[in-house]
């Protein structure tokens, strides 16, 4: 349990909006503007530095889709769960068409009129390398990694589309989900001059240079922010000496030079 | 020596009349109040201005605010907003300075201020991303509104901070700091002075010379 006024891990939206009005020397009357202003921060921050993807298992429908969560906003992964329990991704195949991708009678529409084979070098679970009993190479077939299976997102209409051979019954989907808020939206501590900055630009952005401000201020302030979304970004993902050890010693090999 | 509302306008009487005045003098209480009323007003917009050049914040003096307490809040039924009426216009200050802050009370402790919007954004502000525990206000005239998503307990009070130029108590001190009474004054005076110096029809027996 936290002592009390420890610094938590987390800040709430409406604190940064009161330190932004503070510093400013503004009044509490700039608040609602502020506030709306900053929920379109963390929105710009959350997209590109903080909003954590989250892992979901989601049932693939009979027609081979898979129905995006309602909080869906972007994926970053798309696979399932290999025997040590990572994310083992599918093959992004944006050939994959979306046609009656709602529709339960989806497979059955996507019928081929060419022959089968030819434009599907692959079986289900290897790439250009598998036949019947043996590996042999397609020319101009590229190797590919080890995937169970293809997908392609349809954010359109919120569904995974699958292979139309797809052998498995669930789907581990990572996604950044869009945030819920309690008693207010939280930031990340460590991005918290990151939003302030943000509140510092677009303060004062859109009013006209005549007035209080000139072009040299607003673009340094907006500058101000790049820098610190920056740090906010490499405060997230700091540089950890072991993992590029990892890293460094994972990469060096013995192999054939071409 | 603490000045009250009631010593300025005693004080402004017997300058205007070179000493005590007489018993059939016309200059009321009332009439020099309102001219006291508007210097107030006026020396605060000024403070505050000169206030502004210097430091680039508008606010008003400590000396000028007074918190109000409104226990009558009424919802209208057409427009989902409650409104209360407040002794007078905020004073039109820029940057909407004439009011510091709202809240609700009536409970043990305060409300979070319930947020200013100002008129030109009542059309959109609802519309817009905006926190869901609070409350919003604006005023127009001597109206304040409110707009709250839940119904307020009936026990709820609003507490209104703003800078006045008004009193409703002659003999309690006058809501003016020390270095501006003096300009309260003089400019009282003047307008009082002006009024003298207009010229009239003295036919009417014991009228003011």
């Amino acid at each position: 349990m936290l002592a009390e006024n420890q610094i938590t891990r987390f800040v709430k939206l409406t604190t940064l909006v009161t330190s932004y009005i503070d510093e400013s020397r503004q009044t509490s009357k700039e608040f609602r503007r502020l506030w709306a202003l900053a929920f379109r921060g963390l929105t710009d921050l959350g997209l590109d530095v903080t909003w954590t993807p989250k892992q979901t298992l989601l049932k693939v429908n009979p027609n081979l889709t898979v129905d995006l969560p309602i909080d869906y906003i972007d994926w970053v992964r798309v696979g399932m769960f290999n025997a040590s329990g990572e994310l083992a991704t599918l093959k992004v195949n944006e050939q994959l068409s979306s046609y009656k991708d709602k529709s339960s009678a989806r497979l059955s529409s996507l019928t081929s009129e060419i022959e089968a084979n030819i434009t599907n070098p692959d079986t289900p679970f290897w790439y250009g390398y598998w036949g019947d009993d043996d590996y042999e190479h397609y020319f101009g077939v590229g190797s590919g990694l080890i995937q169970p299976g293809e997908c392609k997102v349809d954010a359109q209409n919120m569904v995974i589309i699958l292979n139309t051979d797809f052998q498995y019954s669930n789907v581990l989907v990572e996604y950044i989900s869009s945030p819920i808020m309690d008693d207010d939206y939280s930031v990340d501590l460590k991005a918290q001059e990151a939003m302030i900055a943000w509140l510092r630009w677009k303060d004062i952005q859109s009013l006209p240079s005549t007035r209080l401000v000139n072009l040299g201020e607003k673009r340094d302030r907006e500058n101000q922010y790049k820098i610190q979304k920056r740090l906010a970004r490499k405060r997230l993902k700091p540089f950890r000496l072991q993992v590029a050890e990892q890293y460094s010693r994972e990469s060096e090999k013995l192999a054939v030079k071409a | 020596m603490i000045v009250t509302t009631q010593n300025m306008i005693d004080r402004t009487r017997r300058t205007y009349y070179a000493n005590y005045p007489s018993d059939d003098s016309t200059l009321t209480d009332n009439e020099i109040l309102l001219h006291i009323n508007d210097a107030v007003a006026a020396v605060i917009t000024k403070q505050a201005t000169e206030g502004y050049q210097l430091t680039g914040i508008m606010s008003v003096p400590e000396g000028y605010i007074s918190t109000f307490t409104f226990t009558s809040l009424i919802k209208d039924n057409d427009t989902g907003f409650y409104y209360t009426t407040i002794p007078h216009p905020p004073i039109g200050l820029s940057g909407n300075s004439g009011v510091e802050s709202v809240f609700f009370s009536g409970f043990s402790g305060t409300s979070r201020p319930v947020l200013y919007v100002s008129p030109r954004e009542v059309d959109y502000f609802r519309f817009m991303p905006s926190h869901p525990m609070a409350a919003y206000y604006w005023i127009e005239g001597t109206t304040l509104y409110f707009f709250s998503r839940t119904n307020l307990p009936s026990t709820y009070k609003l507490q209104l901070r703003m800078a006045t130029h008004v009193t409703s108590d002659l003999n309690a001190p006058i809501n003016v700091p020390p270095d501006a009474i003096d300009l309260v004054y003089k400019l009282t005076l003047e307008k009082l002075v002006q009024r003298k110096g207009l010229a009239g029809d003295d036919i009417v027996d014991s009228r003011d010379k």
